[in-house]
């Protein structure tokens, strides 16, 4: 493995940064130019992200350091090939989200847009540098930020619901981070490193209870952004924020960010070896298969779209860690697939959730019925995505549950199997009964015969996402080689 | 240096004083009594003398605990924004304090970094303060909700914005830096009980800070019963004159640069600054 000096992972997370100030400059001012300076950095933020595949897929690894911090630490960027996966799907994303703000913030001429775009912008600073982190410090220090940059956004209807929700919020991600920091410390102090290493660095170097705590509390703080039960407690409450928000945050960058922290530390901080001797691993994936059956069943219960869309995303986060905990090729690559597949169905579902409350502003399950026919696109790509989340082909969700399920066979667990295929079910078990409803059942009085769906600028970008979740499914080495990025992730934990 | 127990006359004092005195006052004074701290049990007295034969270090650590904790929760219980400040400071001086009673190197290059770090935090705030006491007249935090601070005042809010995440220690804020060198001293020391103070203290200044932000940048939508009955869209531009404004930018300019150039600041400066015993 080639280690190539390049300034590209720094350029990637500063684009949005300098879009950030732009954005505050023009302010109010003219709406446009401060739109524009989204897209413009959205667009250039993924060209340098692709720009960055064809080096990593020859097996090498870009790197930049930006300033020692103390001896043996450092702000330092090294894009691998899981990095690499999720800067791909966040910077994706971005483009398809910065749209569907502009449509969604315009069509309920919401208030306070500059600030909205400005933390937004922020945020997926943060969720880059997040991805393209060398070591755990420079993961924390993005972390926070990312912490910082979302809760104006979770808040941003300034409500006393929405400031509560934003408390409870930073309640949960503040304690985690401070954990976090006292475990780091303690790592430092052991080991005098915090660089990432495919396969661990932490075994053998301190008692094992001493690595048993320290993989507790970090699992379980990182987890608490991945909202593991019972630490998920804010992500339903957190839905009072704008649907856009809750699409590329609380679906992607937010959670996803928290599920690749989790993942970070078991794979690159205590590896694939020390949890086996452990007997962790199997700790773990019994307490994340608990969060995958309950969540669902708490999802059944919800009436409203988007915390029936935040149970399934709770479901989802825990399939990914149970994936990297079995330790099997499969499974790990299921996982990381997952990471990236889930991001396009879920990101489509909260699309489709925010377009039906722009144009109806309807918010809950029971009101849907028959509207299929007022908004056939937008309803039809509800209908890709759950189908998706179901793991049902041809969509990109099948692909990464196969593996998922051949990782629980070659892990010898059948019953993580049963879980894998359980919670499948009951994913159907409350998606289909709102497309049922959608297109099947009689419409309410108040819905118009013809045609009425939402703006372009909404209706483009769910519409893409779910025909990329189709076209991944067909093809999931598409455009971008996620699974490719995932198979290489994977040969050097195992492998190397 | 206003330690606990014996910090009762600092929030009378910095309260009722001149803002442009508490804000240099606030990031000096307290600073000059920890430097004597330092110089007076390692440098006059021998460091076996103060660690182990009357063991101040340990009674020394033990107080700086209840200084961070106490500050921080009667911080919390204040209206007016100077007093709350002068509590956060208390609670900074435990910082200091805490890390010179580690007795390690780490734990003093800490104190050091937050001797410095802690100057431009508190005189920035306090500066802040002055400036809204300058607009308004007062500086009530149960106010803030209703005077479109954030609409009035964009620039000093910022600057308040940047410096309390530093205090609660966020990075890359220099804040962060002084308490990760502080937490790895307290490992170091095997002193976990200090450790986890330290994190519990910036979980209370989390508290302390997000509730005047809060109010300054969220109000809830319903029509908020204001003096003058102006909407939240009407409010024009209010801001400090700029010889007010850019000493501000200055000091946070520098908390940013300090938090990243930590490194080389402690390699250059401050590792010749730990007494040479450590």
């Amino acid at each position: 493995m080639d280690v190539v000096y390049s300034i590209k992972p720094l350029l990637a997370i500063v684009v949005s940064l300098v879009a950030a100030c732009l954005i505050l400059i023009t302010g109010e001012r003219s709406k446009n130019l401060r739109e524009s300076w989204t897209i413009i950095a959205a667009v250039m933020k993924f060209s340098i992200v692709v720009s960055m595949i064809p080096t990593v897929l020859e097996g090498n690894i870009l790197e930049y350091t930006v300033i020692s911090l103390a001896p043996g630490l450092f702000l330092q960027f090294r894009v691998d090939a899981f990095g690499l996966l999720f800067g791909i799907l966040a910077s994706t994303l971005w483009i398809a989200t910065s749209f569907y703000s502009i449509g969604y913030m315009r069509g309920l001429k919401e208030h306070a847009q500059t600030r909205y775009f400005f933390c937004f912008a922020i945020a997926i600073s943060a969720t880059m540098g997040i991805a393209f982190s060398a070591n755990l410090l420079t993961l924390f220090v993005f972390y926070e930020t990312l912490t910082m940059a979302t809760y104006p956004l979770v808040a941003h209807k300034e409500t006393p619901e929405a400031i509560k929700g934003g408390r409870k919020y930073l309640t949960y991600t503040l304690t985690a981070g401070v954990i976090i920091l006292l475990s780091m410390a303690i790592i430092y102090r052991l080991t005098g490193t915090l660089d990432f290493k495919p396969g661990g660095f932490m075994a053998g170097t301190a008692s094992a209870d001493m690595l048993r705590f320290l993989f507790v509390a970090l699992v379980m703080s990182f987890g608490v952004k991945a909202a593991i039960m019972p630490l998920h407690e804010w992500l339903p409450t957190a839905m009072v924020a704008p649907t856009p928000v809750s699409a590329l945050l609380h679906a992607v960058a937010v959670v996803k960010a928290g599920v690749f922290g989790v993942l970070r530390i078991i794979l690159y901080v205590f590896g694939p070896a020390f949890l086996h001797d452990t007997g962790l691993w199997i700790i773990l994936a019994y307490f994340v298969s608990f969060t995958i059956i309950v969540s669902c069943f708490f999802a059944l219960a919800q009436d409203n779209i988007k915390r029936r869309l935040a149970f399934s995303t709770i479901n989802n986060l825990s399939i990914v860690i149970l994936g990297a905990a079995l330790l099997t090729p499969s499974a790990i690559k299921g996982g990381m697939l997952h990471i990236a597949f889930h991001g396009f169905m879920k990101i489509t579902l909260f699309f489709v959730a925010g377009a039906i409350y722009v144009k109806t502003h309807k918010q809950n399950v029971s009101e849907l019925d028959g509207l299929g026919r007022q908004m056939p696109l937008t309803m039809g790509s509800f209908a890709i995505g759950a189908m998706g989340v179901c793991g049902i082909p041809p969509t990109c969700g099948f692909i990464s549950k196969w593996y998922l399920c051949l990782g629980s066979l070659e892990a010898n667990e059948i019953i993580f199997l049963f879980v894998f295929l359980a919670s499948a079910l009951l994913d159907a078990a409350f998606f289909f009964p709102i497309v049922f409803r959608a297109f099947f059942k009689k419409p309410k009085e108040d819905i118009p015969p013809g045609f009425n769906e939402a703006s372009p600028f909404m209706l483009t970008p769910l519409m893409a996402t779910a025909v990329f979740s189709l076209v991944l499914g067909i093809f999931p080495n598409a455009f971008v080689h996620f699974y490719e990025i995932a198979a290489l992730a994977v040969q050097n934990i195992i492998g190397g | 240096m206003a330690f606990f127990p014996l910090h009762v006359w600092l929030p009378d004092a910095y309260t009722y004083a001149p803002s442009s005195v508490s804000a240099f006052v606030a990031g000096t004074m307290t600073k000059v009594g920890a430097y004597v701290l330092m110089r007076v049990m390692f440098t006059i007295f021998r460091p076996y003398f103060s660690i182990e034969l009357i063991p101040a270090t340990t009674v020394l650590g033990w107080t700086a605990v209840a200084a961070m904790i106490y500050g921080c929760v009667l911080a919390i219980a204040q209206h007016d924004l100077k007093r709350m400040l002068c509590y956060i400071l208390i609670a900074e001086v435990g910082y200091i304090v805490l890390g010179i009673s580690m007795a390690n190197r780490m734990g003093l290059t800490g104190a050091i970094l937050h001797i410095m770090n802690d100057a431009l935090m508190m005189a920035c705030l306090f500066a802040v303060a002055g400036a809204i006491m300058f607009k308004f007249g007062n500086r009530d935090i149960t106010n803030f909700r209703n005077q479109h601070l954030n609409k009035k005042m964009p620039f000093t809010m910022a600057a308040f914005t940047i410096t309390a995440l530093s205090v609660i220690g966020i990075p890359p804020t220099c804040g962060f830096f002084s308490k990760w060198y502080l937490v790895i001293g307290a490992i170091d020391a095997q002193q976990w009980i200090f450790a986890v103070a330290l994190i519990l203290s910036s979980l209370l200044s989390a508290i302390v800070f997000f509730r005047v932000l809060e109010k300054i940048y969220l109000k809830p939508r319903e029509p908020v019963h204001s003096d003058k009955g102006e909407t939240h869209e009407d409010v024009v531009m209010d801001e400090a004159p700029m010889s007010m404004l850019i000493p501000m930018f200055i000091m946070v300019g520098g908390i940013l640069i300090l938090g990243i150039l930590s490194g080389k600041i402690i390699s250059t400066v401050i590792q010749f600054a730990v007494p040479a015993s450590f």
